[in-house]
């Protein structure tokens, strides 16, 4: 091309968000989200580093101890065999909504996705609900393997019907019918032709599955009992229970270690089967159900996997509503009350848990929409401020507790519920920033252009066309942010211990660590209403959205 | 009423010079259509008259340096390629943003929106949602939203860019005659040689960055100043030294009759004819052929070309 200027680089054509704000506005918003991502992620990180680096002087040593192989075994042991029994159960129901097209699928599609979206309290009580009276014990001290496993699959079902049926339903269907051309037989087909180009997609909802729940928390400590500890836990047990911060620390940096590493792992898994999705040229293969053979088989596994997803809330929600044997709505009625094991009751939780929620899904969207937007400008700032904010993806929630609890020791700041709601914001900005960036990169910067040569000054251009533009978008982030800070477990372990911020789930354990069985009806309705609470506020969020919790996964 | 005056203005992107020195002057109340092949800076020309990119040199408006403005201060309109309506107003308040900006008020700014839907031949469509416009009625929006707050200079890239072929015919004539009823200095983007006769009296040709032509279309047709602007304004007969208009030249194969040519080139010193008809001398009928070498005129034949030797253009 005639007219190059080779060897001079003044830069490439900045997007029209950048001219909008401003080049030099622009990196003073990335730096301000560096800022604040350091104060809130990298401190209490180096915090806890620092203890663990103490180990090295005398007396230290012993605090290795903490670990043992029965610890990692059973961490990791059970993270095995709960994702192995997940794609056992979440598979043939992603087969079924991948390849049949019939009435109420979206229905079924929703349902599956209820437990994912409940706080891990609630479906830990409601498994627990399930099976006692089936004779599964489940008291404080024994804890049980199989509830634990049960929880865990009720909770992960939905990522493997959405992974991996997502994936299944967008495959072209020609090379399977040219299999069939070529003399395989159905079974044949699935084996050599099917199972080998869904294998990614199974592969990347098994190493999801894999990452919570070998970071499951909630599910652990109430369905545990005191014997059955993961890492995550134990974090927890030493610096809450037992007041050793040096062997937590030593905890906390090995499952630091370990969750940052399956997080990039999740990462390259996603954007390689991102990358394989096939072109909007497939033929899909989804069609009615023909044969009496085939809706049998689709009856029975949407029915069963619905009815094990469902049953541990419907019998919470029974149980919630039995008082001394009798039904009434006492278990309700007394969460105004305060009991004796809790600072404050039960209803002034779920103020706070509304409160807090309010308070750090506005945090979260602040900084969010502000790394967004510094994310659109070029170079090297730009991408730190993009990567920054989904730092705390790769972070486990009690990790991050931790490090508030060991970093954050001036003052009075850990009786405020100001820690609380800022580890609430910054677990729930990768929502917003999931939420809002993509909204940004198709956007259309001709709008801002146009609004600037109507004459409306950049920040008129930024309150009249853009933020109104991005406003969906945005909601969307931020009550997502929301809805998991209402159901907040790990961080809140270490933070909600004062009356000011005692939250819902927090007072959901506190009345579960009594064994009479009028705290636990009690319990089991506030977690209906902590249940409800998300439920709704998803689905306020998802009107007009498509289908139910789509940006969860 | 407004004259643009550009001087030495040049854009360099990522190390590439997007505009050379580039000087122009359009007069008062005229249209001027900036022509050239995608990638020769029409676009970008168009983006730092209005200060949306960084740019050397000046731009004046009626003598007045506006270069050193931001956009929202310059006082030109521009109508984008793929309208740029704002998605979350409606049509009348995508038209009355600009007139928002200006301080009018709700009554007065509505009259003027009104007037403008009419002039559109738009009107009750004021509270209609923008997602539920037609291709055509989006780009009478677009244009009445830019001229709503009367700029001293409008600007359309590539307007009609995205419209099937009817409609851009009939779009072109509409565009016409709305800027003509406004009398605004116009400056129009497109790469449709045929739209930009329609709608402009005068052609500016820009290719790599620089102005290779600038004259009336009629003018700039028949006399391209150099072979490379010929083949770009669409002549096949195209040599160094001199053209020939297609419809200049009459071949008339052996004895009689004469064949129509639609095409022709003249290459390493022979010439290539395309014959789509050929009447026969004494009779009325046609007969048409679909490619070079049909039987009528075979392959190898002598055939007299007649050329209009008033229409042969020398460079």
């Amino acid at each position: 091309m005639a007219g190059v200027v080779p060897g001079v680089n003044t830069g490439s054509v900045p997007s029209s968000f950048t001219r909008t704000i401003g080049p030099v506005a622009t990196s003073r918003l990335a730096v301000a989200v560096l800022i604040f991502m350091t104060i809130t992620v990298g401190y209490p990180v180096f915090a806890m580093v620092r203890r663990f680096a103490d180990l090295g002087s005398p007396g230290g040593v012993s605090r290795w101890s903490a670990i043992d192989a029965g610890l990692i075994g059973f961490t990791i042991g059970q993270a095995v065999a709960s994702t192995a029994l997940t794609l056992a159960i979440g598979l043939p129901l992603a087969h079924v909504l991948a390849r049949y097209r019939f009435a109420g699928q979206g229905v079924v599609e929703a349902a599956t996705l209820v437990p994912f979206i409940l706080p891990t309290v609630v479906v830990a009580v409601a498994v627990q609900r399930l099976l006692s009276p089936l004779g599964v014990e489940v008291d404080g001290i024994n804890g049980s393997l199989i509830a634990i496993l049960v929880a865990h699959v009720v909770f992960n079902v939905s990522v493997v019907v959405r992974i991996v049926g997502g994936y299944w339903r967008q495959l072209d269907i020609r090379p399977n019918e040219a299999a069939a051309l070529l003399g395989a037989a159905p079974w044949t087909v699935f084996r050599r032709v099917t199972f080998p180009r869904i294998a990614p997609a199974i592969l990347a909802a098994a190493a999801v599955v894999f990452f919570f729940t070998f970071t499951s928390f909630g599910v652990i400590v109430i369905l545990g009992g005191l014997t059955r500890a993961t890492l995550e836990t134990e974090i927890y047990r030493y610096a809450i229970l037992r007041n050793d911060f040096g062997s937590a620390a030593v905890l906390a940096v090995i499952q630091a270690v370990a969750v940052a590493g399956l997080a990039l792992v999740n990462q390259r898994l996603q954007k390689r089967l991102t990358a394989a999705s096939s072109s909007s040229q497939a033929i899909l293969g989804a069609r009615p159900i023909g044969s009496l053979a085939e809706r049998v088989h689709a009856t029975v596994v949407v029915s069963g996997t619905l009815l094990f997803l469902l049953a541990p809330l419907l019998s919470l929600a029974v149980r919630s509503f039995v008082v001394d044997g009798q039904p009434g709505f006492g278990n309700y009625t007394a969460l105004l009350d305060r009991p004796a094991i809790l600072v404050i009751s039960p209803a002034r939780a779920v103020l706070n848990s509304i409160l807090f929620a309010a308070l750090a899904a506005l945090l979260a969207a602040l900084i969010g929409t502000t790394a967004a937007l510094a994310a659109q400008a070029h170079g090297r700032l730009a991408h730190l401020t993009e990567i920054a904010v989904l730092v705390p993806l790769g972070i486990s929630a009690v990790t991050l507790g931790f490090g508030y609890l060991v970093g954050f020791t001036f003052g009075d700041l850990r009786s405020s519920p100001i820690l609380l709601i800022t580890a609430h914001a910054v677990i729930g900005i990768p929502f917003v920033v999931a939420a809002v960036l993509p909204a940004l990169r198709n956007f259309d910067g001709g709008v801002l252009d146009a609004a600037a040569l109507l004459g409306a000054p950049p920040r008129r251009v930024l309150t009249k066309v853009a933020l109104p533009i991005l406003r969906p978008a945005l909601v969307a982030g931020a009550g997502f942010a929301a809805a998991v800070s209402l159901g907040e477990f790990g961080a809140s372990g270490f933070l909600a211990r004062s009356r000011s911020s005692l939250t819902a789930p927090q007072a959901v354990f506190g009345l579960l660590g009594q064994p009479a069985p009028a705290f636990q009806g009690q319990a089991a309705a506030l977690c209906v209403v902590l249940g409800l609470l998300v439920i709704a506020l998803v689905l306020l969020i998802d009107r007009g959205r498509g289908s139910l919790g789509r940006s969860w996964l | 009423m407004t004259t643009l005056t550009i001087q030495d203005l040049s854009v360099m992107i990522a190390g590439n010079l997007i505009l050379h020195n580039v000087d122009l002057r359009v007069n008062s109340a005229e249209t001027a259509a900036v022509l050239g092949p995608s990638g020769s800076g029409k676009s970008t020309l168009l983006r730092a008259i209005a200060g949306l990119i960084p740019a050397d040199g000046s731009v004046q408006l009626d003598g007045e340096p506006i270069h050193d403005r931001p956009p929202h201060l310059r006082g030109v309109g521009m109508m984008f390629q793929n309208h740029a309506l704002f998605p979350h107003l409606n049509v009348a308040d995508n038209i009355a943003f600009g007139l928002r900006e200006l301080g009018w008020d709700r009554v007065r700014s509505d009259r003027r929106v009104d007037e403008l839907l009419e002039m559109a031949e738009l009107s009750g469509f004021g509270t209609r949602s923008v997602d539920a416009l037609s291709g055509g009625e989006a780009q009478r929006v677009a244009l009445m939203r830019a001229l709503a707050p009367q700029p001293k200079l409008i600007m359309l890239d590539e307007p009609l860019g995205s419209l099937d072929r009817r409609l851009r015919d009939e779009l072109a004539d509409e565009l016409r005659r709305l800027l003509a009823l406004t009398g605004t200095t116009a400056l129009y983007v497109t790469h449709d040689q045929s739209e930009a006769a329609v709608v402009a009296e005068r052609l500016v040709i820009l290719d790599h960055g620089r102005i290779a032509a600038d004259g009336q279309p009629e003018q700039l047709w028949s006399h391209p100043p150099t072979p490379e602007l010929a083949s770009f304004l669409g002549h096949r007969n195209v040599s160094p030294d001199y053209m020939v208009p297609a419809d200049a030249v009459r071949a008339i194969p052996a004895e009689k009759g004469t064949a129509v040519v639609r095409s022709s080139r003249f290459v390493d010193g022979h010439w290539h004819l395309t014959i789509v008809m050929v009447r026969a001398a004494g009779e009325y009928g046609l007969t048409e052929f679909r490619s070079v070498g049909s039987s009528d005129i075979p392959a190898g034949s002598r055939v007299t070309l007649r050329f209009d030797t008033r229409r042969i253009h020398r460079f």
